[in-house]
């Protein structure tokens, strides 16, 4: 018996508008997520996700059974991202970051954080940092993969990750600081 | 402990964003959708366009041939001067018998049988034994009489049917048509101009940066500026009416806006401006033009700063861009010249393949330039179809002089910006100089 999504991927096959608006109001809010990730802000997402449902329109009698629909849109997503940060020229390396001190360890501060911060962390990164951070650590792709995707060394892909992390880390561990404190003035207040 | 903490940063974005979802703004699928019609009438005009090209080449082939081949009645085929040859050919054994006049255009085999005019006039000489000297003689005076010898390249007598042995007697001959080499030298004024599909500003972006845009141009279109555009070209003359011709032509094409806005779309001042041009599309400033940008501001007249969101000022300015766009082209051309004299007239039919050689934009006002650069995002090749209407007057038998209107239509958009659907056409009006080998 077909499931609901089959047959909105049946009607997205044959072109119906019905069917493709249905597909986009069920999954663009994760593509959407997607975007703002590997992205700087919500115009260039909107860049991204407008371009990679298009795609997705124009491909989908490609898809093959082969894996999760949900999980072949995401690498259309994530390869329209990259096209796009490839087609701005914005693919450089950044500078070096400075050495953390700080061990990063406390259970508190990652319960306390909510997704939005995050969000902004990974879109504050310089662009390859954020790049290989959300194809790594988030996606799931191996540094092969990556090296291949953003034509970039092994080594390089590994070490963009290891400052993606600290920068991270260093971000996060601010914002708990920062937080902590206004409790604390708010406390003594 | 290093390795565990990496894992924490990993396992904390993975958690909280792999899944994570946001509110969609309304207007993104009004602008999937719509740009999902346009890509489906695109394509289809796109098939459209080159049935359109197909057709006009396949009619102008046609017409051409039909008219070549078309078997035209002697007296209007004479009235029209277009006859090559007459042949006089007796249709009996007999020496009184009929003679049957055929006449040889210069595309094709016209026969006329015996009632016609001019058989009766060759026929007034019953006897038929004359010499050929006197045959010459005779038929000439006739052919000159009945004004034949007017529209005619070769007029002959064939008497295979009336005498013994096959004689066929030349009368009068003209010079053949000659295939030749032609070298065309063109200069011409262009005015570049534009049709966008679809009529309207931009799509596909944000609702306020919709609205910033169509605010801030109105009626504030991009207006074609008088460029130029020279070359040569080689024609080979296979026919004497058709000709192909092959060239490489300069042409650069200019267009200026009078207002520019200058965007700001995040908090970051130097890397977040840039300029908008409702025709080409973005003239990108970088960073290290953010003096300059600076500069602009002085100079220009601020016409009004507009905030649409928290992300997005849009600054519009009464300051004149420029763009230019320098191509070179290679025109493959079919002429058809329909007059053949002296003053000839001719149309033509074909397309160029361009090259972007060097683009430019300019921000500046009467006085000073405050800015130049690139604009972002423009096709590097592009082919056209042409077509135009010349006339040409012979100077002498090797020169002559000629004006050619040519209008040229790009097959791409300008800009590979999928915001921005121009399809420029340009109207070039040649001066040629053209030397006949």
């Amino acid at each position: 018996m077909e499931t609901t999504l089959e047959k909105i991927i049946k009607g997205c096959i044959q072109g119906k508008s019905e069917a493709q608006s249905k597909l986009f109001k069920l999954l663009s809010p994760k593509m959407y997520g997607i975007c703002l990730r590997y992205t700087k802000n919500t115009v260039e997402a909107e860049d991204v996700l407008h371009d990679g449902f298009i795609k997705i329109f124009q491909n989908v009698k490609n898809f093959k059974n082969e894996g999760s629909f949900e999980g072949w849109m995401r690498r259309i997503m994530v390869n329209t991202a990259l096209e796009s940060c490839r087609h701005d020229n914005i693919m450089y390396l950044a500078s070096d970051v400075k050495e953390m001190k700080e061990d990063f360890s406390c259970d508190d501060i990652t319960s306390n954080i909510d997704a939005a911060d995050l969000m902004k962390f990974i879109q504050e990164l310089s662009p390859q940092y954020q790049m290989v951070f959300n194809l790594y650590a988030i996606d799931g792709y191996s540094h092969d993969e990556i090296a291949e995707m953003l034509n970039i060394s092994v080594s390089t892909s590994k070490s963009n990750l290891s400052r993606a992390r600290k920068v991270l880390q260093e971000k996060v561990i601010a914002h708990f600081y920062s937080s902590e404190k206004i409790k604390q003035l708010n406390y003594a207040g | 402990m290093q390795d565990d903490s990496k894992h924490k940063i990993d396992k904390l974005f993975c958690e909280k964003l792999q899944n994570f979802e946001v509110e969609v703004p309304n207007f993104a699928w009004e602008g999937i959708e719509s740009d999902l019609v346009e890509k489906r009438r695109k394509k289809y005009g796109f098939i459209l366009r080159w049935f359109a090209v197909a057709a006009t080449w396949f009619l102008m082939f046609g017409l051409g041939y039909w008219f070549s081949q078309k078997n035209i009645p002697l007296e209007v085929a004479r009235n029209t001067k277009n006859l090559t040859s007459i042949e006089l050919a007796s249709l009996g054994k007999k020496k009184n018998s009929q003679i049957s006049v055929s006449a040889q255009s210069q595309y094709s085999q016209i026969s006329e049988k015996t009632d016609s005019t001019e058989s009766q006039h060759f026929s007034e000489n019953k006897n038929l034994t004359f010499s050929q000297d006197s045959a010459r003689q005779h038929f000439t005076e006739i052919a000159k009489r009945d004004s034949i010898i007017d529209f005619c390249k070769e007029i002959s007598v064939d008497f295979s049917n009336t005498l013994s042995d096959s004689v066929k007697i030349k009368l009068f001959e003209k010079d053949n048509f000659t295939k030749k080499w032609r070298i065309n030298a063109q200069a011409a004024p262009v005015f570049a101009l534009n049709i966008r599909f679809p009529v309207q500003t931009e799509k596909n972006i944000s609702k306020e940066m919709q609205q910033a845009i169509t605010q801030v141009y109105p009626n504030n279109e991009a207006k074609p500026v008088a460029a130029f555009s020279y070359g040569l070209n080689v024609a080979y003359q296979f026919h004497s009416h058709w000709s192909f011709s092959a060239g490489i032509i300069y042409a650069k094409k200019s267009q200026e806006v009078e207002r520019i806005a200058i965007t700001k779309t995040s908090s970051s001042f130097e890397n977040s401006y840039f300029t908008y041009n409702p025709s080409i599309g973005r003239v990108n400033f970088d960073a290290k033009n953010s003096e300059k940008i600076e500069d602009i501001r002085q100079h220009g007249t601020v016409y009004s700063k507009e905030i649409y969101a928290a992300n997005l000022t849009v600054y519009r300015f009464d300051i004149n861009l420029t763009q230019n766009f320098h191509y070179l082209e290679m025109p493959l051309m079919i002429r058809y010249n329909f007059l053949n004299h002296r003053v000839n007239g001719f149309v033509a039919a074909g397309a160029s393949l361009q090259t972007l050689i060097k683009n430019s934009a300019f921000i500046h006002n009467s006085k000073s330039e405050f800015w130049s650069g690139e604009t972002k995002n423009i096709n590097l090749l592009n082919l056209s179809g042409n077509l135009s209407v010349g006339i040409e007057y012979s100077l002498t038998k090797h020169w002559a002089l000629g004006i050619e209107p040519t209008l040229k239509y790009s097959f791409l958009p300008l800009s590979i910006d999928r915001k921005v659907y121009d399809y420029p056409f340009s109207l070039t009006i040649f001066s040629n100089l053209t030397y006949t080998l």
